[in-house]
């Protein structure tokens, strides 16, 4: 008897109705969930582009005020051609990767001080609260009497945001790293620097990771307000020069890089974490 | 011969419950010794007292300095591979990676896990993962051996083949042994002597005087059990008579 005939006679006689249960998983599976991740993903943003482009083009969007995705690509070209895009973007991503690479220097530290010691954590975890209260461009005129209106303002803006949030989220780790683990560590008289390099710190790179990544958003926000600081150059300024001049593609390009950089942070992380937690997932590729 | 483990007047209360009651123990050199006790009888606490991992009990716990601890979870740090674990923490006299390597492939060779030397832990069996935590004790060479249910996790077959690991690894060795459990044919199974913990103390503690190899059936092992089970105050019996 085929499946189909044993289904079929079920429903005839008195007892339970019976069902081919593997060929019901199998019809669940239509266009959307056979297409690949990757390209599910990018729907969101196409909605987004495909409105803008329709807005512009139908004039739902004034295009003086909201010129269509094409004028914006054409500029772009164009700033790109004459070297201007390059130097503005370079100057604000050797901001922002200075400001990180303090800021996780700073974050670790102070998290392994205040997620080992009750010392530490009592001399340090408030103050990083007080600091992630007070929004960052609170700081900014206290900043610029203290270093001036040079690169020295800028980068500990972004440093700062960074630092407190490596800090939180690593603290966190630390703390919350299995409690099992570091008993059997201790049972096998394992020196204080093992236990920290190979069961606190591993354990808490999960969080480390997460704090990485709101870091790297903190970076790129800090970042408007520090290029609000007496630049000429960045992004930031490239953007308000545009606002000056009423160069509105101009406004939306940098808005654009924005979201580009955001993305590219983002895809940065992801890639550090299947390299650094492949343990996680079981894979066996990476030493 | 001297005891290698003496404790005396161990106390050691939870709240107002008091776990440890002037508990008393000697374990010789080379000696198995199986801990029964039902679940919350403080067979843990014990353990646990003895690893140095509780701060609040007081009274003696004499003990070799060279101990290593089995517990129930394998405990495996699962960012690093099986050899990695089995070495973890192993002082080799400096930074001599090579010999401690040779010695942690030699560890789970004798545990018979040789081809899964590179394994990430999440992908070992729950057994596989018990054993290498086995060699990881092992590999030290410790003078004694503490034991928290080890096997508590582990289907019965594997449990089985678990029992002739352990006393290979024994009779092989020869350190002095506490396993702690709370099943009463591995005690059997296992130990030279086996102790009951009730009441916060020993309340029973007699030697299995049966010949190796050990199994179920074996003259005078029912009569143990029997007796061992009566002391934990447990029924082996399921179902009631029958009424005609």
């Amino acid at each position: 008897m085929t499946t189909a005939e044993i289904v079929a006679k079920s429903a005839a006689r008195p007892g339970p109705d019976l069902i081919e249960v593997v060929a019901e998983h199998r019809a669940r599976r239509g266009l959307w969930t056979r297409t690949p991740r990757a390209v599910r993903r990018m729907v969101g943003p196409g909605v987004i582009l495909a409105a803008w482009a329709v807005g512009a083009a139908t004039e739902w969007l004034d295009p003086d005020l909201f010129p269509p995705p094409s004028q914006v690509a054409a500029t772009a070209w164009r700033l790109l051609g004459d070297g201007e895009l390059a130097t503005h973007v370079a100057a604000s991503a050797t901001r922002v990767l200075t400001g990180t690479v303090l800021g996780i220097l700073i974050g670790v530290a102070l998290a392994v001080v205040a997620g080992l010691t009750r010392t530490g954590e009592d001399l340090l975890d408030w103050t990083m609260q007080v600091f992630k209260a007070v929004p960052n461009f609170a700081l900014t005129p206290l900043l610029i009497i203290w270093m001036g209106i040079g690169e020295g303002p800028k980068i500990v803006l972004i440093t700062t945001g960074v630092a407190i949030a490596i800090y939180i989220n690593t603290y966190a780790g630390i703390r919350g790293v299995d409690r099992q683990l570091v008993e059997m560590a201790q049972t096998l008289k394992a020196p204080r620097g093992t236990l920290i390099t190979q069961v606190i710190l591993p354990g808490a790179m999960p969080n480390f990771l997460v704090g990485l990544r709101l870091g790297l958003s903190s970076a790129w926000l800090s970042l408007i307000f520090a290029e609000m600081i007496n630049t000429t150059k960045g992004i930031g300024y490239l953007m308000s020069r545009a606002q000056t001049n009423l160069q509105f593609d101009i406004s939306l390009l940098v808005i654009v890089i924005y979201a580009i950089a955001g993305l590219l942070s983002y895809a940065f992380v992801r890639v550090l974490e299947r390299l650094l937690l492949s343990w996680r997932n079981g894979f066996d590729g990476v030493a | 011969m001297d005891p290698v483990v003496t404790i005396r007047g161990l106390r050691r209360n939870f709240g107002s419950q008091q776990v440890l009651d002037d508990f008393e123990l000697d374990i010789a050199d080379g000696e198995f010794v199986a801990m029964l006790g039902r679940s919350g009888s403080g067979k843990s606490t014990l353990l646990r007292a003895i690893a140095g991992l509780d701060e609040h009990v007081t009274g003696s716990v004499i003990a070799p300095r060279s101990r290593a601890v089995v517990f129930q979870s394998p405990r495996l740090l699962p960012w690093r591979r099986a050899l990695a674990n089995v070495t973890f923490a192993l002082a080799d006299g400096g930074p001599d990676s090579l010999a401690r390597d040779a010695r942690g492939r030699a560890a789970l060779a004798e545990v018979g896990l040789s081809d899964k030397v590179r394994s990430w832990p999440l992908l070992l069996s729950g057994g596989e993962a018990q054993r290498v935590s086995l060699a990881r004790a092992l590999v030290r060479e410790p003078d004694l051996l503490l034991l928290d249910e080890p096997f508590g996790a582990l289907d019965a077959l594997t449990r089985l083949k678990m029992y002739r690991l352990l006393h290979d690894l024994w009779s092989r060795r020869h350190m002095a042994v506490l396993h702690v459990t709370h099943d009463v044919d591995e005690a059997i199974l296992l130990a030279d002597r086996v102790v009951v913990l009730s009441g916060g103390r020993v309340s029973l503690d007699r030697p299995v005087n049966l010949p190796f190899p050990r199994s179920r059936g074996d003259d005078g092992f029912d009569d143990l059990r029997r007796t061992l089970l009566a002391e934990l105050g447990v029924r082996e019996e399921v179902g009631h008579e029958q009424s005609s």
